[in-house]
């Protein structure tokens, strides 16, 4: 977060982040809401482990081997390297403040961004060059044939075909937790694997989202002016084309081959809700750009991309951070509407409840898939409000 | 303010130019001929040569004729001629809808027969809008007690109750929503077989009296408008009990206390009142969602109404009707805009607009 | 919208149901003797999508006729006992030996709606009308092809003369197109489709309200909500027992299950998983029946393998030429036979089909003599299909798990699957996977049913799923089979060439007597069954729910007919000797 720091009283002061941080911590709701979270987070990241046809380890003819690995996608190794990137980094920034911060020296930033460049060549290195598996291989079928074979919890194909059609829609049992859907898929496993495309679009979607309107919405409010008038039209455009709609028409456009259909939605649904971010920043700069501080550092001679970058964009992110997580919330309802019109082709919980709304006595489908859904959304408004409540209880955002 | 307002309606004018040209142009770019293969649909065994003309009649009819402008073969052109072609073709059509030619809905015709996306979303009106507006009411109705109590008893157990029912309420899927009902409330269903659970009449609808026919008609929009109430109730009544709480603690509301005024009269005569304002503009800023909003609910109850007209007409590329239907929309959004922020200044005399 | 238009879409294929026999649709029962206290009420129908337009010719979905078989009468009509084709406008006719030349004599008290007589003026007309390169309704005017003329003889005399032999020429003549009243559309016929500004509409532009002779007259149709038909006071012939006819348009089926639970329908066709649902249902005998039966008009399901692939060059005069190249898969019929034994037709249709319906083996109504019964279908063996593929040229050359030619491609197609459809979808997942395990890469792509329809006539595609419906007694497989039929966007949309098919079916089209014609047909049958052009898949079966409010329905080898039906008194149609 920001460099600016408060005064909250006698002895180590505390960046804006941190008292935010203190808030929540002490909120059960919201940390119930954020371990839900990160507990998803880490179930559709490491799906193929929890559930799939391809045993992680397997013993042959005395060969050990670890199908596993050979499999994962290159965008599945990127997912774990990135989230695995992610928890560490915060531990990483501060040990090297506190030994810079020891050392009197203010070049921690360079050999942070140094360890982060490693970090991601490393990551593309390793992803980039690399064809994962993608031959069927018969795993389960001569599961007999190994001396030991250690598969996912729920070892069961992805995608059913004439074998799983006989265990068609059996209610939950041992072997089937949540039951089987209406061609012999596991429900559990295709809940699992919709948890993936739910945090893509929850955090994919709206980080290109908040990423526009931020940039946006802080150049609008800062220079004011014409900038501000055209970006003002352009977003009243945007806002007043009913938001299915754009996406709808968006999707015709945009369904390009090339594009796995996922990544066609996330995008879309990013370019299309940045205009919340685009309000919230405008108004928060507006505010802020006449704060004391920003003469200050104007009067200084800093240049205009740091003022923002630095100073001004990170004190307004508080209603942002806001938004974003209520944005989540409602991405993942966005995602289960399209998927309720037809228009979304991964296997996601939208699906899934659309599929299984229409025979209703075989209630472990829908129920399993709208209480993800409902489970997710609820976690992410629940997470958004104690946020909210945490940064000032009589901010009316 | 007048000048405002002059200015703020000014400046409409190019945010409604750029919506159509958005949509005009991302409904023409996107890959595909709709109106071939809308023509081959309906009427696959026309003599080719005819099928020509006509495919292109209907083309420049509904905005989406590629114009020869270089000599060359329409469909053959490069992608540079191909955005000029885009503005071209809005050129064209502006012309058209300034006259008042909406052009022709591909897909869908009015009870007699009108193709015109004016009277497709009149007749669709009729039942969206009551519906929408009917349910937004029962919002207010229900949210502003709530909010309201929950205020009064701060940090009580009705407060967190309620906001931890009401965001979940909130966080239920609206398709999860309407199946459970149809399901179990539902006739034909599994539960208790209490309402109709298709279309907004009975099919011996006509011939009954005004009272039984508002009966037939309340029956059958209850889950429907169930399913679009149930949502919307968080967001309010958190905003009541913000903003209630917000007056409670102001300097006027403690100035009433001690001149000795009846905590009743303190409460509902002057607070209450004060935190209407923000309830009212966010209930100006659902306007648009009225014809919009309610795709979900329209598909699973079988009602005819805009948001299914808007959603089909976007998968099937139906240009007149995305256009005139945002067109719509959009106006309608900028009104409530506009209206939000006279609100605004209307109520607060601090606020001042230029 | 996703679950809506052709849901039966599978079961109820729209543009191109009408192709095959178009007129089957309206067989003819003995219409009974209904007693005064059976007469009246109205039949509650349901169509799980809206008709996209009610013109009787160019109307072109199976929609249309069953809404069109109330308002509009043929001179001939099958029987649906016997099968046989009878009079309905027409008293008696005239065969010449050689089939070429039928006489009909119409009945001299028929007369549309409005009064005005039936006449053969009306008869000639509306056989112009179909002939009229400016009517849009070419697949009923390619069965008139062969048809030299028609002329009046007198007011109430009708000849048809053909150019060859054909066995159809009866049918064709009597049971293809409707009659219209010429007094009504001449001008409309006769009016430029070009010219939308004129005072009279051109007749391709006319959707709705029409009128005719049948039993029915068009009240109104009201989009997206319901069709309704009344009685028509002035019926020249027998009179039905309902007053009104309602037909509702409700896409969703759980609705409409609901609905019809709830007593608001009397009359649905469901989904086979429905069937099975609503047979452990207590209510079932009391509250409604069910029927599930085969008729010639349920057609089949198939995959279609793209024997061709076309490409544009530039010609030498610098004009594009379309240049017609072998498909580098499917056109090798061992590939084809493979991809059938590859596909568990019997696991498929028990899963997803509730094993309602039969395997299909060729394109002839299987209980028909048409169809050569002692054909098997090919059973479900992968590793035949294995030793098929070897055999073409198809093996795993670099142990990456999948099939590769001689030139290294790996075995890839694209599937593509009208959107519109849950069975369809499932079929096309389950596929996928079972191929992806064999080493063959599918990729399934869905997309709208206009956008198919396109990919269909311009022959862009590798497999498609697809079901042809509304054949009749006996088919005539040149539209679908002959080679003819492959340019000018005809119906052979595989582009199948066969020298020994085209001679079959031009004997077989000539051959009056029936035996000798049979044989033909069996020995393309088997043709087919070698060659594999479509793995045929399921021969499907119709599934009809009737309320007890309802009396009179039965099956007929026809299948059920709605004009005989009637409003049981006090819900007591169970049966369908229920006593009045």
């Amino acid at each position: 977060m920001s460099d600016v720091e408060t005064t909250g009283g006698v002895g180590a002061s505390r960046t804006y982040g941190a008292i935010v941080w203190g808030q929540l911590r002490k909120r059960p709701s919201a940390m119930v809401s954020l371990g839900v979270i990160v507990l998803l987070a880490l179930v559709a990241i490491l799906a193929p482990f929890i559930a799939g046809e391809v045993p992680i380890r397997w013993v042959e003819n005395g060969r050990v081997s670890w199908p596993i690995f050979r499999y994962l996608s290159n965008g599945e190794y990127a997912a774990m390297l990135g989230f695995a990137l992610a928890l560490l980094l915060p531990l990483t920034v501060r040990l090297l403040r506190r030994r810079a911060h020891r050392a009197g020296t203010g070049g921690w930033r360079w050999v942070f961004l140094a360890h982060l460049a490693i970090w991601l060549v490393v990551l593309t290195s390793l992803v980039a060059w690399r064809e994962p598996e993608r031959r069927y291989g018969f795993y389960l079928e001569r599961a007999a044939e190994a001396e030991s074979a250690w598969f996912p919890l729920v070892a069961y194909p992805q995608n059913p075909g004439y074998r799983e059609l006989e265990f068609k829609e059996q209610p939950p049992s041992w072997e089937h937790l949540l039951g089987t859907g209406r061609l012999g898929d596991d429900v559990l496993l295709r809940i699992l694997y919709g948890a993936r495309t739910a945090m893509t679009i929850g955090f994919v979607a709206v980080g290109i989202g908040t990423a526009i309107g931020v940039v946006l919405g802080a150049m609008s409010g800062y220079f004011g002016g014409r900038t501000d008038l055209v970006l003002m039209r352009i977003t009243e455009i945007f806002i007043c084309i009913p938001g299915l709609i754009l996406i709808i028409i968006a999707l015709t456009v945009i369904s390009a081959a090339w594009l796995p259909p996922l990544w066609t939605v996330v995008i879309v649904i990013g370019l299309t809700g940045w205009m919340w971010a685009y309000r919230l920043m405008r108004a928060e700069l507006l505010r802020i750009r006449s704060e004391d501080y920003m003469t200050a550092a104007r009067a200084l001679g800093i240049p205009t991309w740091r003022l923002l970058l630095r100073h001004a964009v990170p004190n307004g992110m508080a209603p942002i951070l806001v938004g974003a997580t209520f944005g989540v919330a409602g991405a993942v309802f966005l995602e289960a509407s399209l998927a309720f019109l037809g228009l979304v082709q991964t296997p996601s919980w939208g699906e899934m409840l659309n599929d299984g709304r229409q025979h209703l006595e075989y209630w472990w489908v829908w129920a399993s898939a709208g209480g993800a859904i409902f489970l997710t959304v609820f976690v992410y408004n629940l997470l958004g409000e104690a946020i909210r409540d945490a940064i000032d209880p009589r901010l009316k955002i | 303010m007048k000048t405002y307002l002059a200015k703020r309606f000014l400046l409409m004018i190019p945010t409604l130019l750029g919506i159509t040209l958005l949509t005009y142009a991302l409904v023409r770019l996107a890959p595909g001929d709709p109106v071939e293969a809308m023509i081959r649909a309906q009427a696959g065994d026309i003599n080719p040569k005819v099928f020509a003309n006509e495919a292109d009649a209907i083309r420049e009819r509904l905005g989406l004729k590629n114009y020869n402008l270089w000599g060359k073969d329409p469909q053959k052109i490069d992608a540079l001629e191909k955005v000029v072609n885009v503005f071209y073709g809005y050129g064209r059509w502006m012309s058209h809808v300034l006259r008042g030619d909406f052009g022709e809905s591909m897909k869908y015709k009015t009870s007699d027969g009108s193709k015109s996306p004016p009277a497709l979303f009149w007749e669709r009106a009729g039942i969206t809008i009551p519906l929408n507006l009917v349910a937004q009411v029962a919002i207010f109705v229900i949210a502003i007690p709530v909010g309201l109590a929950a205020a009064r008893r701060r940090g009580g157990f009705f407060d967190r109750f309620s906001t931890i029912v009401l965001l979940g309420l909130y966080s239920v899927p609206s398709i999860l929503a309407g199946t459970l009902f149809i399901g179990f409330l539902g006739r034909g269903g599994l539960g208790l077989e209490w309402f109709p659970v298709a279309g907004l009449h009975s099919s011996a609808a006509e011939g009954l009296g005004r009272l039984a026919y508002l009966k037939d008609l309340l029956w059958h929009v209850a889950l429907p408008i169930a399913c679009m109430v149930y949502g919307g109730l968080a967001y309010l009544a958190k905003l009541g009990r913000a903003s209630l709480l917000e007056n409670l603690r102001a300097d006027y509301v403690r100035t009433a206390r001690a001149k000795g005024l009846s905590e009743g009269r303190v409460v509902y005569h002057h607070a209450f009142r004060n935190s209407l304002l923000p309830m009212i503009t966010t209930m100006v800023m659902t306007l648009p969602g009225l014809i919009g909003g309610s795709v979900i609910v329209e598909t699973i109850f079988s009602i005819h109404g805009m948001g299914l007209l808007m959603v089909g007409a976007a998968q099937a590329r139906d240009l007149s009707v995305i256009v005139f239907g945002t067109l719509v929309y959009g106006a309608i959004t900028l009104l409530a805009l506009v209206v939000g922020d006279v609100l605004y200044a209307w109520a607060d005399p601090r606020i001042r607009y230029e | 919208m996703k679950t809506a238009r052709y849901e039966s879409g599978w079961w109820l294929v729209a543009a191109l149901a009408a192709q095959l026999g178009a007129a089957a649709l309206a067989p003819a029962a003995d219409i009974p003797d209904f007693t005064p206290d059976q007469m009246g009420g109205t039949l509650h129908r349901r169509f799980n999508a809206e008709p996209q337009n009610l013109n009787p010719l160019t109307g072109k979905d199976l929609y249309e006729r069953l809404v069109n078989e109330y308002v509009f009468e043929y001179l001939l009509n099958r029987d649906l006992d016997t099968m046989e084709l009878k009079g309905v406008l027409a008293e008696r006719w005239e065969t010449s030996d050689d089939g070429r030349v039928i006489t009909f004599h119409l009945k001299p008290e028929a007369r549309f709606s409005d009064g005005h007589p039936l006449t053969a003026d009306d008869v000639l007309f509306s056989y112009e009308a179909v002939k009229n390169p400016k009517i849009d309704c070419r697949s009923i005017a390619s069965y008139l092809e062969d048809c030299e003329r028609c002329e009046k003889v007198d007011d109430h005399t009708v000849r048809f003369v053909w150019k060859k032999t054909y066995f159809k020429t009866l049918e064709s003549s009597g049971n293809l197109f409707p009659i219209l009243p010429k007094h009504l559309y001449e001008r409309n016929v006769a009016a430029d489709p070009e010219d939308k500004t004129g005072k009279v509409k051109p007749f391709n532009d006319l959707t709705q309200g029409f009128i005719g002779s049948g039993p029915y007259k068009f009240e109104r149709w009201t989009t997206g909500q319901e069709i309704v038909l009344v009685r028509n006071e002035d019926y020249w012939g027998k009179p039905r027992a309902f007053d009104r006819i309602v037909i509702h348009i409700i896409l969703e089926e759980q609705a409409s299950v609901q609905a019809f639970l709830s007593g608001d329908l009397d009359d649905m066709t469901i989904t086979p998983e429905w069937w099975i649902k609503l047979e452990k249902r207590p209510q079932r005998d009391a509250a409604f029946r069910m029927f599930r039966y085969m008729t010639p008009s349920n057609g089949y399901s198939f995959i279609a393998w793209n024997h061709a692939k076309y490409r544009t060059v530039q010609g030498p005069d610098g004009e594009d030429q379309t240049v017609e190249e072998p498909h580098p898969i499917f056109s090798d019929p061992r590939v084809r036979l493979a991809m059938t034994h590859l596909i568990n037709r019997r696991a498929l249709l028990q899963h997803l089909y509730r094993g309602i319906g039969r395997v299909a083996t060729g394109p002839f109504y299987p209980p028909s003599p048409q169809s050569d019964s002692a054909i098997e279908p090919w059973p479900f063996d992968r590793a035949e299909a294995l030793r098929l593929l070897a055999e073409a040229g198809w093996k795993d050359r670099n142990g990456d798990g999948w099939l590769e030619n001689e030139k290294g491609e790996r075995f890839s197609f694209e599937f593509s699957i009208d959107a519109g459809g849950q069975l369809t979808r499932d079929l096309a997942r389950i596929l996928k996977e079972e191929f992806r395990r064999t080493g063959i890469d599918v990729r399934t792509t869905f997309i709208e049913w206009s956008v198919f329809v396109v990919k269909l006539d311009t022959r862009d595609f590798d497999a498609i799923t697809l079901a042809w419906g509304g054949g009749g007694v006996e088919n005539d497989p040149y539209q679908i089979w002959h080679s003819d039929q492959i340019a000018n966007q005809g119906h052979n949309f595989i582009s199948f060439r066969n020298a020994e098919a085209d001679r079959l079916i031009a004997e077989a089209r000539g051959e009056l007597d029936e035996n000798r014609r049979t044989a033909r047909f069996h020995r393309f049958h088997r043709l087919l069954h070698a060659l594999q052009p479509y793995t045929f898949f399921i021969a499907r079966e119709s599934l009809r729910l009737v309320s007890t409010r309802i009396a009179g329905a039965k099956v007929h080898p026809l299948g059920m007919e709605t004009h005989e039906w009637w409003v049981a008194p006090r819900g007591s149609g169970k049966g369908e000797d229920a006593a009045p």
